[in-house]
């Protein structure tokens, strides 16, 4: 990531930012299947039920938070792996 | 049987014997032949007396320890229930873990996972292990934490500072913003050797220099070097004429050196210097609960039979070491360590009073015990192997031998963990199942046979069950 | 791990961009693998409340720095066993 110049920068800019917004669009895929595949059983309505809701609400909080969290701390764990290659050498 | 169709043979020749016992109706009907009852031989009596109640021992020693720890982690699970913001780091724990006198490390570690590691995960804590392989390992390494802690809080220092993965990661976390947890840490400590390592530590850390001493000269055959050795106590701190004296001296030792493996680095500051160092400013006014946790090892052929004791009442350990976690976890109440022989106050909350003996008299005046730091866990020092209390004779700090020596400032900033009696109370009702996980019922207990065909055969566990598409009646093959 | 072979002196620019790409499209890979392993081991499916308890956390953090351990012991030992391939001569695992 050394060595760009400026419209070269740009340019990753923009690409970086398609590739976020897709990433973005998947991560909300998959989290959509992950709490309909944990939460909705109940077939026997056409609309979701109450604990359901709350289930998904909580669901998707939770999803956010420990996303969060692992970003976290995955930059604190590839800030210490890039030091200590840097320093192994290798 | 063959037994009783060979002795059906025999006992037509001896008759009387058919005439002594009277078949058992109940056998004749159902056609099983006329079955003695005979207990084993004496033999096999003994064998099985023997095994049998070896085996009971164990079993029901093992049975009652795991719900001894059952009850500990219960005790203290609800913690990890608790929401945590997701900037916050989790408490983090220190343990302190040293190789016990004549043994490896491998022995503590393994004390460590079965006593203590339970309630830890149960309360859902962070701990980090400071481990010693070397007698001098955890003061070292005690030390150097304290003068790390005092060089960032400010105070001036010239060592140069290093930068480990730790330093990156603490970095990464002030920029992004994350803090630790409110709240005390504590430091647990394992074993009466780390503690007395653990004390020395801390005092070394607190009471010392942020910069090393100059190495003393070692002993060699030259008379020149025990004059200087002789001096060094009294020149400990005066850097500048040492450096002269030590020159011709110190090729030699370079040459000694790659010959003799490395110690722990030796302490900045010696015991009898306590009282005349400084109490640096940032120290805080009261250090967080340290807790020490006992470390039973016994070696030796002929204390098989004290082993074989303790290898069958295991469970009182794994109470008493429960106890003294989950007091530390809950960190609910601490009280600071007694002072003075004849005052041991039962009192939690007023600090002992300390009678007239100073610090200083407390080191020369051997064996005094004026502190609880240095009575607690003394009887483990009888039990440790004969090689360690060989001094050699190269006059290396031996912190397992020497006595502890407290300051009593920063013996009074000590605290202990303590249980609170509601607490205590708490985990006897836990014993006795009348309460569970604060906040939660106890689950409904599933019978044997369900556990066996949930796990072995067609049935399915509640947690299953809930998870099940709830479909209605779709083809009306109710009935309906 | 800067650019994958190795620091060539001029690379056309299209080139750079791409090789920075790619890099970022591999870390952002193992943080999207990371979060499905960690999630799925990690947190249970009972969702009872919205935030994440002490226990969760503290397993979330242990599992990245698991994850990135196994990450480097993988590609260590895959490093090693490039490296003997190679002084083995000619092609190995391909």
């Amino acid at each position: 990531m050394d060595g760009l110049n400026a419209s070269e920068q740009r340019e990753f800019a923009s690409r970086m930012e398609r590739k976020q917004m897709k990433e973005f669009m998947t991560m909300y895929s998959k989290m959509v299947q992950r709490c309909f595949d944990d939460c909705v059983n109940d077939f026997t309505t056409k609309s979701l039920i109450n604990r359901e809701e709350t289930c998904i609400m909580r669901c998707v909080d939770k999803n956010l938070k420990s996303s969060a969290r692992l970003n976290e701390r995955f930059q604190e764990q590839n800030a210490a792996m890039m030091q200590s290659g840097s320093m192994g050498g290798n | 049987m063959a037994d009783s169709s060979s002795s059906a043979a025999p006992s037509g020749a001896g008759k009387p014997q058919a005439a002594s016992k009277p078949p058992n109706p109940a056998f004749k009907m159902m056609g099983l032949p006329n079955m003695r009852f005979k207990l084993p031989s004496r033999n096999w009596m003994i064998f099985l007396t023997i095994t049998g109640s070896f085996t009971g021992a164990l079993i029901y020693d093992r049975r009652e320890k795991r719900r001894v720890q059952q009850k500990w982690s219960e005790l203290v699970a609800h913690i990890s229930k608790e929401s945590l913001p997701i900037d916050q780091m989790r408490r983090k724990m220190t343990v302190y873990l040293a190789a016990p006198p004549g043994d490896g490390l491998r022995v503590a570690r393994d004390h460590f996972k079965e006593y203590v590691k339970p309630i830890l995960v149960a309360a859902a804590l962070d701990y980090t292990v400071v481990e010693g392989r070397r007698e001098g390992d955890v003061r070292a390494t005690t030390a150097e934490n304290i003068r790390k802690l005092r060089r960032k809080a400010g105070e001036p220092s010239s060592a140069a500072e290093e930068v480990g993965v730790d330093a990156v990661v603490a970095a990464t976390r002030a920029h992004i913003g994350v803090t630790d947890e409110p709240g005390p840490k504590g430091d647990l400590v394992i074993g009466r050797h780390t503690w007395k390592e653990y004390i020395r530590g801390l005092h070394e850390g607190w009471l010392g220099p942020l910069d090393a001493p100059p190495p003393p000269p070692e002993k060699l055959t030259a008379d020149t070097s025990k004059d200087v050795s002789a001096e060094k106590p009294a020149n400990k701190k005066d850097e500048i004429p040492e450096p002269k004296i030590e020159g011709p001296e110190k090729e030699e030792e370079k040459e000694e050196k790659p010959a003799k493996p490395a110690g722990p680095t030796p302490a900045y500051i010696n015991p009898n210097e306590y009282s005349s160092a400084i109490l640096p400013h940032t120290i805080p006014q009261t250090f967080d609960s340290s807790t020490p946790v006992e470390f039973p090892h016994l070696l030796g052929f002929l204390n098989t039979p004290i082993r074989v004791y303790g290898f069958l009442t295991q469970r009182y350990l794994a109470e008493d070491i429960g106890r003294e976690v989950a007091a530390l976890v809950l960190a609910n109440n601490a009280r600071p360590y007694h002072e003075g022989t004849s005052n041991i106050e039962s009192d939690p909350t007023s600090p002992s009073v300390d009678p007239t003996p100073s610090p200083d008299s407390s080191f020369t005046d051997l064996p005094a015990r004026n502190y609880e730091q240095q009575t607690v866990m003394e009887a483990a020092e009888s039990e440790w192997h004969k090689s360690v209390h060989k001094r050699e004779e190269d006059e290396k700090e031996r912190e397992w031998l020497d006595d502890i020596v407290l300051d009593q400032r920063i013996a009074s900033r000590m605290q202990r963990a303590i249980l609170s009696p509601e607490d205590e109370a708490r985990s006897q009702r836990i014993a006795e199942k009348q309460e569970y996980i604060l906040g939660e019922e106890r689950p409904a207990p599933v019978p044997f046979w369900k556990r066996m065909w949930i796990n072995y055969g067609y049935g399915e566990s509640d947690e299953v069950l809930r998870r099940k598409p709830i479909l209605g009646n779709i083809d009306g093959e109710d009935g309906q | 791990m800067s650019f994958l072979f190795g620091g060539a002196p001029k690379m056309s620019s299209a080139e750079k961009i791409a090789a920075a790409e790619t890099e970022v499209e591999m870390i952002s890979d193992m943080f999207n693998r990371l979060t499905e392993s960690c999630t799925k081991k990690c947190i249970p499916a009972d969702y009872r409340e919205g935030d994440l308890n002490k226990g969760e956390s503290v397993c979330l953090d242990r599992c990245v720095s698991k994850f990135f351990d196994v990450n480097i012991k993988v590609s260590e030992k895959m490093q090693g066993e490039a490296n003997a391939n190679k002084q083995g001569g000619g092609m190995g695992f391909m």
